[in-house]
């Protein structure tokens, strides 16, 4: 038996149904201004001679009502005596004749009249439940608590006063149907109208819905139907007791749902009196209002047949984002500040600017005292990372003969490999991976082409890829963003590992083959292992120089020594290798942060994985020109200021995922770095006026620095400058790039202009925080593939659409 | 238990605990020895060393510019908590922790060393004992002198840079080789040559290792060079960081980069004195340097080890077997080579007797600088011991044992200690000093410290109220008026004080005009604020 057929089945014997009848009849006489509905009662009992029948006239297999015309209809009721029994004859006869299934839910608010015992009356003759109110006060909350009793798929809202025409209510749930709307509101057409109450209705009208959402609907409308999912999806507050009307319309439009209306006329209340005054009502649904307006819009995720149609994803702010992935926003970059986040920002701000004003000499000393000791800090954790890459030598190396002693049951392994725009460089990775050392039978190489990137797609389409190449073609969609592409591919990954290559990637032919066993050396908990990268374009101009040997220190030294510690390690771009399950079960990438790969290191970290470094590298291109190179590099600063703030959020697990010092090594390696490149070019401004405008600025400079401060300044400056160069100096040795050790002198040049893309970043995190800065790959070529002319059939594995693996 | 002891001997670093223990206890004794005997501030610098160290924080005008732009700064910055301890700057105790310390270090890089080329535990540890029980050494390490830290950073940064070209060349060795290499040209003007001379043999091992082949595989040769090229920037960019920062800092603190040879109070300036009195004999005098060179370290270590140092360098350059063995010499060479170039510059002087001819005012002086020589001798030493037969090994060590047995026993003159205490090195001790330690009752002191007028230790006076050069404001002023801040005013023959303030008419009325002379002596004044007049 279905739940709508219990609902509608029940029986009662005719000695209950009389005494029932005798009560209401009672009742009504005590209420004489509510007599008409007994007439109404009477002509309903007349119908009521065989409930029975007339309660099996709605089930679905009589074929009493049209499949799918089915309603539940919410009537919030204070007070509402008299209107009860003619509304619910009303909606009954007009829903039977549209043969529309129904349900009536009353959600009583603590009536002090007849009207619970007027529904309870009723229950047994037509299909209405009674609900009394269990939490607050108020239309709003009884609304809201009703929507949980709900059985069908769509729901009628509507005031028991019979101001609102039930008969409407057949034509307004059939535009839904008719996919017309998702939301339709009854505009009220009121004839007979007292002035004042016009002028504030429409007062109302524009101010709070118009101007302030823009929504061009009768908002304080007693009457709407719309799909039952839009509750179950968004989140509403009801910020008091009458205000459930424009933060439903808002909400539901935020969330991509049309809006319908459809005129109705307003008659007087039927039967007892308004429970709030026009003026008082309009006073604190606006007062309600003005705080939903400065509420944050919230997501809503996709329903099943939208995720099934386009893949994971959510709205927000009537705009979809299709993402691939379940993460949860909580740990996703598209919001980049909490409001608790903003607060405590803005509050160390205006902390600063007092401080200015009462004493501005003490609070920059306590500025410059922080900074320093910032500084001072960084220096030690640099230097104690780098003492233990050397001494700890933590980086995993495979030995030949662990590689010949492995055999061959070499697991599948999936390549994902991003392309946009960048085709030139297809023929390359192409020989990259032909040259990897692996069983080509258990290779997945998945080519992931955006669908707007024509260009690639032609190409793509006019070369033989190898039969272990899949093209998949991720649908536009908003983000636009490689973890985004990755995530899509993650679906269609058929690997036990998975592994991220660019394009323009060359991978050490060994490396799938040392990851593998480099994972079997390891523990159980290291889900990630990464590759070195380096660059094979080191010697093409000053820019690749300088980035070669960042890149030497960062991958050779710093990761190494973080990995030694056990530390959260913020991942590279390319060459993570991830056991696929695990990477599934944390939800892959986050398409809004632009830096995936550092998020990702710390999610994992936080989610009590290890990443390892494997002694293999790929080599990759070194961006080559300044604009692309700043650009590039303003994303990631922008991505790691995403994900510290990601980080940042406090949940109930704050602590227990940090655990101990690590959560200090964060605060360091993602933070404390993009503080200090930011501030850098201020605390050498500050040393260079110093000895160049001594005399001018030399006591006030003085005077910021008391003793102590002064010297863990002077050190950190001299030292700390001189070792960051010094380390550029030990990563490019260390990796045999002898011939740009010198360049390592010209690297503060390179520091500046990375401070200001720094700059530029923040104004990016500010203004447009999930943009990808794509950056131009295939500079170093100097002869582009053209592309051929040639018209050839799709080759075999070929995919266009959504991938049917889920995360 | 049996089991457990040699479990415990196996140990991995067991040598070095074995080693560090042995300095330790060795050091401990030797500077009770320099104590009880009143011995460790002998030197007269060994005073200003621990001054400079106590100026930094405790001064009328504390602050690192305290630290001057001669002396170089490491082995005061290494003072300074020590000397924070009343009761050890005025026992010269912070000095001995430090150099006893580096003894210590030393020790250690000096048994590591000979262990890295012989692989050889017993040869090494005969070398770390002819080091550690040399008198000399043992009296050095209980004194603030700079020479034990130069000697500890000499050794640390030859080990790494020997390691790094016998074990593999990896760069963390030459990075470390480095590393005390910056430590040993901020200790002593010695570890400027020692950097150079490891880079010039970081060129030769790359430039040895291109081969002379005809015809030039260039692109192997341009490979080598950048291999060059690279490896030298990444050394000589940490070994001479300490270099650049010393001229910036004597740049920025006194207004001249080369004021460490410029000032009057420099080794160079002095030694231009001595040039001109006809007293500077090594001057341009090759020979003459290397024997005045020779004869010091051979006085210092003591003929026997010497003479069988001899044989261990015959032995170590006649064993073609060994890689590089001109390189290592060389770059062990390098404190000896310094000290004969310096005295051939005329940048140094050294008087020994019986070399320093009787008609020089003074016969013994710098005699301290031979010790610079022991690291290299000692190793020697135990090269030889772990060439030579069983029979000979035993006669290697009576002979030691003989000649330290020497040494104790005062028939053989521990030279560096004798130049402390009879020499020109030695400390000065006027009357004067008694008669202020006596009747200082308090108040600021005006004294010019370079002259070495008074010791302040000695005296008892507190840091904070001695105004001298390096207290600028408070030393200018009063110099023109010395009654604003001092009440008591110490001047000697020739100093500052004297003349400014006594030989000018104007100011040596004012000076009797507010204060009364309280001492005097042919070459020191004392004088003190007069009765009822208070400091302006």
């Amino acid at each position: 038996m279905t739940k709508d057929r219990l609902l509608l089945s029940r029986e009662r014997s005719s000695w209950q149904s009389f005494l029932s009848n005798s009560l209401r009849f009672l009742n009504c006489l005590l209420n004489f201004r509510n007599y008409s509905s007994f007439v109404n009662i009477k002509a309903i009992k007349e119908k009521q001679i065989n409930t029975r029948s007339l309660q099996k006239g709605y089930s679905e297999s009589d074929g009493q009502f049209i499949s799918g015309r089915k309603l539940s209809i919410i009537v919030p009721t204070l007070n509402e005596s008299g209107n009860i029994t003619p509304l619910v004859a009303k909606i009954h006869s007009t829903l039977k004749e549209s043969r529309v299934g129904y349900e009536v839910i009353f959600i009583d608010d603590h009536s002090t009249d007849s009207t619970v015992a007027e529904i309870n009356s009723l229950t047994r003759l037509y299909p209405v439940k009674l609900h009394m109110k269990k939490g607050k006060r108020g239309k709003a909350f009884s609304l809201i608590e009703g929507f949980s009793y709900c059985n069908f798929q769509n729901i009628c809202i509507l005031d028991a006063d019979l101001q609102y025409p039930p008969e409407a209510i057949p034509s307004m749930l059939q535009k839904i149907l008719d996919g017309d709307a998702d939301v339709v509101v009854a505009e009220r057409v009121i004839k007979h109208r007292n002035i004042l109450r016009a002028f504030v209705s429409k007062s109302f009208r524009y101010i709070f819905g118009r101007f302030l959402f823009g929504l061009d609907y009768d908002v304080q409308s007693g009457l709407k139907i719309f799909k039952k999912e839009i509750v179950e999806r968004i989140s509403l507050r009801a910020y008091s007791p009458w205000s459930f009307d424009i933060e439903f319309l808002h909400k539901s439009r935020l969330a991509g749902y049309r809006m319908g209306s459809f005129r109705v006329e307003f008659k007087d209340r039927f039967a007892g009196k308004a429970k709030i005054s026009l003026i008082q009502s309009s006073l604190e649904v606006g007062l309600a209002t003005l705080k939903l307006k400065f509420e944050r819009p919230s997501a809503v995720t996709f329903n099943k047949n939208k995720i099934k149609e386009v893949g994971e994803g959510f709205t927000f702010s009537g705009r979809d984002y299709v993402s691939h992935s379940s993460l949860n926003l909580m740990e996703s970059a598209f919001f980049s500040l909490y409001a608790y986040q903003k607060i405590g920002i803005a509050s160390l701000f205006s902390l600063i600017i007092l401080g200015l004003f009462a004493n501005w000499i003490l609070t920059l000393q306590i500025i410059v005292a922080l900074l320093t000791v910032l500084y001072f800090v960084d220096l030690i954790f640099g230097f104690f990372l780098i003492s233990r890459s050397f001494t700890k030598l933590p980086d995993i190396k495979i030995s030949e003969k662990e590689l010949k002693s492995y055999g061959n049951q070499w697991p599948r392994y999936t390549i994902l490999c991003p392309l946009y725009k960048e085709w030139q460089v297809l023929p390359q990775f192409i020989e990259a991976m032909s040259a990897l050392d692996y069983p080509k039978n258990k290779m997945q190489v998945l080519l992931l082409l955006e669908e707007d990137d024509a260009e690639t797609l032609s190409y793509a389409r006019t070369i033989t890829l190898p039969e272990y190449f899949e093209v998949l073609v991720v649908p536009h969609s908003f983000p636009k963003t490689k973890p985004k592409a990755c995530n899509f591919g993650l679906k269609a990954a058929m690997g036990e590992y998975v592994v991220i290559y660019d394009a323009e990637d060359v991978p050490d032919p060994l490396q799938l083959k040392k990851a593998v066993i480099a994972f079997a050396k390891s523990d159980q908990s290291t889900m990630c292992i990464q590759a070195k990268l380096n660059f094979y374009n080191l010697h093409q101009n000053l820019l690749t120089r300088l980035f070669t040997a960042e890149y030497s220190l960062w991958f050779d030294l710093v990761l190494t020594g973080l990995q030694s510690l056990s530390a959260p390690i913020p991942l590279g771009g390319t060459s993570n290798h991830f056991r696929t399950r695990v990477l599934k079960q944390v939800r892959g990438w986050d398409p809004f942060n632009v830096t995936e790969d550092c998020d990702m290191g710390i999610r994992l970290f936080k989610n009590g994985y290890k990443t390892a470094i494997v002694d293999s590298t790929t080599f990759e291109e070194a961006n080559s020109d300044l604009k692309n190179w700043f650009w590039q590099r303003t994303r990631w600063i922008k991505g790691y200021i995403q994900t510290y703030f990601v980080h940042m959020r406090f949940n109930k697990d704050f602590l227990k995922e940090w655990g101990g010092l690590h959560w200090l090594t964060f605060q360091i390696m993602v933070g404390g770095k993009t503080i200090s490149t930011i501030i850098n070019p201020i605390m050498w401004t500050i040393t260079v006026s110093y000895f160049l405008f001594r005399p001018i600025l030399g006591p006030f400079i003085d005077s910021l620095y008391p003793a102590p401060i002064l010297y863990l300044g002077v050190l950190s400056l001299i030292f700390g400058n001189f070792l960051y160069l010094y380390y550029y100096m030990i990563g490019s040795a260390k990796r045999g790039q002898y011939s740009i050790v010198k360049y390592a002198f010209l690297v503060p040049l390179y520091w500046l202009y990375m401070s200001a893309a720094a700059a530029v970043s923040i104004w990016k995190f500010v203004v447009d925080p999930f943009h990808w800065s794509k950056t131009k790959h295939g500079l170093h070529l100097k002869e582009t593939v053209p592309v051929g002319q040639e018209e050839l059939v799709e080759p075999p594995g070929f995919v266009t659409g959504t991938a049917s693996v889920s995360l | 238990m049996a089991n457990k002891i040699k479990l415990f001997l196996e140990r991995k670093y067991l040598d070095y605990l074995l080693v560090l223990m042995m300095a330790l206890v060795i050091s401990v004794i030797a500077t009770y020895v320099s104590l009880e005997k009143g011995w460790i501030l002998a030197y007269g610098d060994t005073e200003s060393h621990l001054n400079i160290a106590k100026r930094v924080i405790d001064s009328l005008t504390p602050g690192m510019a305290q630290l001057g732009g001669i002396w170089l700064p490491v082995p005061h910055l290494f003072l300074v908590p020590f000397v924070y301890f009343d009761a050890l700057w005025r026992t010269g105790l912070a000095g001995a922790i430090v150099s006893g310390l580096a003894y210590i270090f030393s020790s250690l890089f000096i048994y590591k060393i000979s262990y890295l080329v012989t692989k050889n535990k017993p040869s090494s540890i005969l070398v770390f004992l002819v080091f550690a029980l040399n008198p000399n050494v043992l009296y050095l390490q209980s004194t603030a002198m700079t020479e034990m830290p130069l000697i500890a950073f000499f050794t640390a940064s030859s080990y790494y840079f020997l390691k790094y070209i016998l074990e593999g060349e990896n760069i963390l060795d030459l990075i470390f080789a480095a590393f005390f290499g910056f430590l040993a040209t901020l200790s002593r003007y010695d570890g400027w040559f020692l950097v150079v001379v490891e880079a010039g043999s970081l060129i030769i091992l790359q430039v040895s290792k291109l081969g002379f082949r005809w015809p030039f595989n260039f692109s192997e040769v341009k490979e080598k060079y950048s291999e060059l090229e690279g490896k030298l920037i990444l050394f000589s960019t940490m070994a001479l960081l300490g270099i650049v920062l010393w001229l910036a800092w004597d740049l920025i603190i006194l207004g001249d980069p080369l004021y460490f040879t410029h000032s009057q109070y420099s080794a160079n300036s002095q030694q231009q004195s001595w040039l001109a009195r006809g007293e500077l004999p090594a001057y341009h005098n090759l020979i003459l340097s290397v024997t005045y060179y020779l004869f010091t370290s051979l006085s210092n270590v003591g003929y026997y080890v010497f003479g069988i140092a001899l044989i261990g360098l015959l032995l170590f350059v006649l064993n073609s077997r060994l890689k590089h063995r001109y390189l290592l010499l060389l770059v062990l060479s390098a404190p000896v080579l310094f000290n004969i170039l310096t005295l051939f510059l005329g940048q140094s002087v050294i008087f020994i007797p019986p070399l320093t001819p009787s008609t020089f005012e003074w016969q013994l002086f710098n005699t301290r600088y031979g010790v610079m020589a022991l690291p290299l001798v000692a190793l020697f030493f135990g090269y030889a011991f772990y060439r030579l037969k069983n029979f000979a090994k035993v006669f290697l060590i009576v002979g030691l044992v003989f000649q330290i047995f020497l040494f104790i026993s005062g028939t053989l003159p521990v030279i560096s200690l004798q130049d402390g205490l009879t020499g020109l090195s030695s400390a000065k001790h006027p009357e004067a000093q008694d008669w202020l330690a006596k009747n200082y009752d308090g108040g600021m002191v005006l004294l010019d410290d370079y002259a070495r007028t008074v010791s302040i230790i000695k005296t008892g006076l507190p840091m904070k109220d001695v105004i001298y050069v390096g207290n600028k404001p408070y030393w200018a002023q009063s110099l023109v008026e010395p009654q604003k801040y001092a009440r008591w005013i110490v001047m000697q023959k020739g100093d500052t004080v004297w003349n400014t303030i006594y030989d000018d008419e104007t100011l040596r009325g004012r000076l009797f005009k507010y204060f009364q002379k309280v001492y005097t002596s042919n070459e020191i004044l004392i004088f003190k604020r007069a009765p009822g007049i208070s400091e302006s």
